[in-house]
């Protein structure tokens, strides 16, 4: 599909203006000249990497790239049956939050690598490290994505890498949050093996992690 | 041969915009003493008594301008249910949100917060401190602003939903949280604090649309301002203030803290004269600065923003991580020693 950049730009403005009614619009247009997943992956979610990139550069709110994910999620749901996105050749991922019950994250992360194509297990929040590395291991998980909020929550990071490497688990972990991000040494210091700043950026993350286009 | 002054001398001279002998710093440190009683932080924070002897401590050792009577946030989402999580190794956590219905809200009443057990130690601890120190060490206090207080309230999602969905229950919580910041912070004034900071991270465009935050949340920061009746701060608690800046000078704060990834230098030419800046250090990056990093840190600030007055050097967050070394804030008391005092005259060589 050839998106051109008026409708990606109309999409975008729908997703900013919080107005499903013209994001419903525009989607069921596409939909008319363009297969499901085609009008998903080449038009609502670079609109929502774009809205990302813009938060990344200090332009737009968190909680505007919050809201314009739950309009994705949404309209997801509405056009396309549970997993239907899922179609790429990956390991087994995850995703958790560590100890901390109020970040955004995961949410964002998760509508992103969904939006994506990535399938991704939801594990929720977990307070314990040694725990979660050790069902990391269990589910033979190829990427264990790993959201924090407290400093000291990230340094617990170093836990869980600590627990995969004694059950010789060959798992990825990629972190962040923002002790990772004000502090960008700090995903060396915990042993982790990659982190970045936005949601958005996180599927072509994995895809160099995983070796997919 | 400069005068020394007292640090409430110092810390007038630099909120008068106005040089004292030396630029005035201040570090949060709310866990560190702890440590050096050899107590577990939970007993630590549990225990007025001990938090008086901890934050006069600390004060001896770093030399720096004020104490604090702030034990920890979570202690604030008691107040409305919550619970308080204390970990061994770091600072307390909230727990689970309390309020997770739309009818929690529609109940809701505004908290006295002597009546909150937690709140109660703060303000012992406030009294502690004025019982030892007087009026020569400013005891700062400190609270959570209303629109930042729904994240702990409800949880960040939570928030986020109802503000899409229900916004006008989000507008309630709201108007119930000024009335709470401002019966918060005039009973710490009543106890014997001498300033009260207000932690606001979601006034930060970062966070919450522009818009809004014009609209709704600078209007509610001025009630708050004007409703405690003493000197007032705001802090960003380490995000950007941005292009908001200009309009948080118009507020009637005695001093800002923007995030230090800011320019501290353009934020001081902003305010300059009118409002007084703090900040300058980044309390994660401490976590692996050497004491050369502290003192380079230190005078990178100083340069910045200390000429003139106007300039309080603090910890940009509000809190100083637990896992920050005490050789490191030493160094950073150090270099303040021999690099703010005034005039600064090597900041031209």
């Amino acid at each position: 599909m050839n998106v051109s950049s008026n409708a990606l730009n109309r999409v975008e403005a729908a997703l900013l203006d919080l107005d499903l009614e013209a994001l419903r619009s525009l989607v069921v247009e596409t939909l008319a000249t363009t297969p499901k997943l085609e009008v998903f992956e080449t038009l609502v979610a670079p609109a929502l990497e774009r809205i990302g990139r813009s938060w990344e550069e200090g332009d737009l709110a968190l909680a505007q790239v919050y809201m314009a994910s739950r309009l994705v999620e949404r309209i997801v749901e509405e056009h396309l049956i549970s997993g239907q996105l899922a179609h790429r050749s990956q390991p087994p991922i995850a995703m958790a939050v560590l100890e901390d019950h109020h970040i955004l994250g995961k949410r964002l992360v998760l509508a992103s690598l969904r939006m994506d194509g990535w399938a991704v297990d939801d594990w929720g929040v977990t307070s314990d490290p040694v725990l979660l590395a050790e069902r990391a291991h269990g589910a033979g998980l190829g990427i264990l994505l790993i959201s924090t909020l407290m400093d000291r929550s990230a340094r617990r990071v170093a836990e869980v890498v600590g627990t995969l490497k004694r059950l010789g688990a060959s798992t990825l972990v990629v972190v962040g949050g923002a002790p990772f991000r004000l502090n960008p040494g700090l995903c060396r210091e915990v042993g982790a093996d990659a982190t970045v700043a936005e949601a958005s950026a996180v599927p072509a993350l994995l895809a160099s992690l995983v070796g997919v286009p | 041969m400069t005068t020394l002054l007292k640090p409430a001398e110092r810390l007038g001279a630099a909120l008068s915009h106005q040089e004292g002998d030396r630029v005035p710093f201040f570090l949060a440190v709310t866990l560190h003493p702890a440590r050096a009683l050899g107590l577990s932080l939970q007993d630590y924070l549990s225990d007025p008594e001990a938090v008086v002897e901890g934050q006069l401590r600390l004060r001896h050792s770093l030399g720096h301008d004020a104490v604090t009577s702030f034990l920890h946030a979570s202690a604030e989402v008691e107040a409305f249910g919550g619970e308080t999580l204390f970990r061994t190794d770091g600072p307390p956590n909230t727990g689970p949100p309390p309020l997770t219905r739309a009818a929690a809200i529609e109940h809701l009443r505004v908290p006295d917060p002597a009546q909150v057990p937690a709140l109660a130690r703060s303000l012992a601890v406030a009294r502690g401190l004025k019982a030892r120190l007087g009026d020569d060490v400013p005891i700062l206090g400190g609270l959570v602003g209303p629109l930042s207080l729904p994240v702990i309230q409800l949880g960040f999602e939570r928030y986020l939903d109802w503000l899409m969905d229900a916004p006008e229950l989000i507008r309630q919580l709201w108007r119930i949280n000024e009335a709470f910041c401002i019966a918060w912070g005039n009973a710490q004034l009543a106890a014997g604090v001498s300033a009260v900071a207000i932690a606001e991270p979601l006034v930060s465009s970062t966070l919450l649309p522009r818009e809004l935050i014009r609209q709704e949340g600078l209007p509610a920061l001025r009630r708050v301002r004007e409703g405690i009746q003493g000197a007032v701060a705001l802090s960003s608690a380490s995000a950007p203030m941005g292009s908001l800046l200009p309009e948080l000078s118009e507020l009637g704060f005695v001093g800002l803290a923007p995030s230090c990834d800011e320019s501290l230098a353009e934020a001081k030419a902003l305010l300059q004269g009118r409002v007084a800046l703090m900040g300058g250090l980044n309390g994660l990056a401490m976590s692996h600065w050497s004491p050369q990093d502290a003192e380079a840190a230190v005078k990178q600030a100083i340069r910045a923003a200390g000429a003139g007055g106007g300039f309080v050097l603090a910890e940009h967050h509000g809190e100083i991580p637990w896992c920050v070394s005490e050789e490191v804030l030493m160094a950073v008391a150090e270099a303040v020693r021999r690099w703010g005092a005034y005039p600064l005259d090597w900041i031209d060589m």
